[in-house]
């Protein structure tokens, strides 16, 4: 596929993450400016750290100073999802080569969302186009927000509900696959049972963690059934 | 320049990269990943994202009625949306603005 053709099917992947994005980035660069670090610490972080929530959990930590040894662990926590992500793609980005560690670095939730409602057989020219141009609406949003500062023009409060509708969506594209709906439907009833009992500040790691068990031992029961008959 | 500060980023920087890097510092490797891995990498994604979901709406539970409420509506209004078109942009875009609408009401 020539270059124009990936930029524009990428572009096209990448729209519903520029909303959510911009604003939520344009958020988090105001916060920032606020806690007295300006446009260039937004640019700084957005590129370099670029990681939605922990971001915003670290704008009080930069202001407080706090000791570096909180500091990872609070990361540890906030991002421990994260580790979850690459499992599903260790086999394709192996053949990527020299794109494989920006799309490693860069595997956001929005990213990582966008890959899972993507054909498989899509090119790693555009899953990286796809990558980037989402941290180019991250880091356009962060470095507008610390720009502007005090308030917006206009009220946007709930726009940030596209990530929601983003994440519905690739469910529902996901549970045509009827393979796809039994894994689905078991994250769903853990995660709410997890939210449920844990409540909402600490139940996303514990539950996909308990997912990837439950699923691991299915795995294992159906490998060795397939033995078994084999 | 505030150094304490930039320890601060560097260290969020590499505990993120780490943690996105683990899997295939664990894996990527000449050998590959062994089987069971693989095959969890394939359940995992449809599992992760009705996560996600109950992440973003975490606060439902929690909140008002009517908040959640609204939430769940607009949710709903996503789902048949891409039911009957299977448009992402059209039922991101209409589900954010019912949303937004919602709240205003």
């Amino acid at each position: 596929m020539a270059d124009t053709k990936q930029a524009s099917r990428a572009l096209k992947l990448s729209l519903p993450v520029l909303a959510g994005y911009v604003v939520l980035g344009i958020a988090f660069g105001a916060t920032l400016a606020q806690a007295g670090y300006g446009p260039a610490w937004a640019l700084l972080i957005s590129t370099t750290v670029y990681a939605g929530s922990l971001q915003f959990v670290m704008v009080p930590l930069m202001a407080s100073g706090a000791s570096l040894v909180t500091v990872a662990l609070t990361a540890l926590m906030v991002n421990a999802r994260h580790v979850f992500y690459g499992l599903s793609f260790v086999e394709r980005f192996s053949g990527l080569g020299r794109l494989r560690p920006y799309l490693i670095f860069s595997l956001t939730d929005e990213t990582y969302s966008v890959f899972c409602g993507m054909d498989e057989h899509e090119s790693g020219g555009v899953m990286v186009r796809v990558a980037a141009y989402d941290q180019l609406y991250w880091i356009a949003g962060s470095v507008a927000g610390a720009l502007m500062a005090q308030g917006l023009p206009f009220d946007l409060t709930g726009i940030d509900f596209s990530m929601t509708a983003l994440f519905a969506v690739i469910c529902v594209e996901r549970a045509m696959n009827r393979a796809d709906r039994l894994p689905m439907a078991l994250g769903a009833v853990i995660s709410v049972g997890a939210l449920l009992l844990l409540g909402p500040d600490a139940f996303l790691a514990p539950a996909l963690a308990a997912t990837a068990l439950v699923l691991t031992v299915m795995q294992v029961r159906t490998g060795r059934e397939g033995e078994a008959h084999g | 320049m505030d150094k304490h500060a930039l320890m601060i980023v560097a260290v969020c920087a590499l505990v993120t990269l780490l943690l996105r890097a683990l899997p295939f510092l664990c894996f990527g490797g000449r050998h590959g990943a062994p089987r069971l891995v693989l095959a969890l990498g394939r359940v995992l994604p449809p599992a992760i994202m009705a996560a996600l979901v109950v992440y973003c709406l975490k606060g439902v539970p929690f909140g008002t009625a009517g908040d959640g409420l609204r939430q769940l509506a607009a949710v709903a209004a996503v789902v048949l949306l891409h039911l009957r078109w299977r448009n992402t942009l059209l039922s991101v875009g209409a589900g954010t603005a019912l949303y937004m609408l919602l709240i205003r009401l």
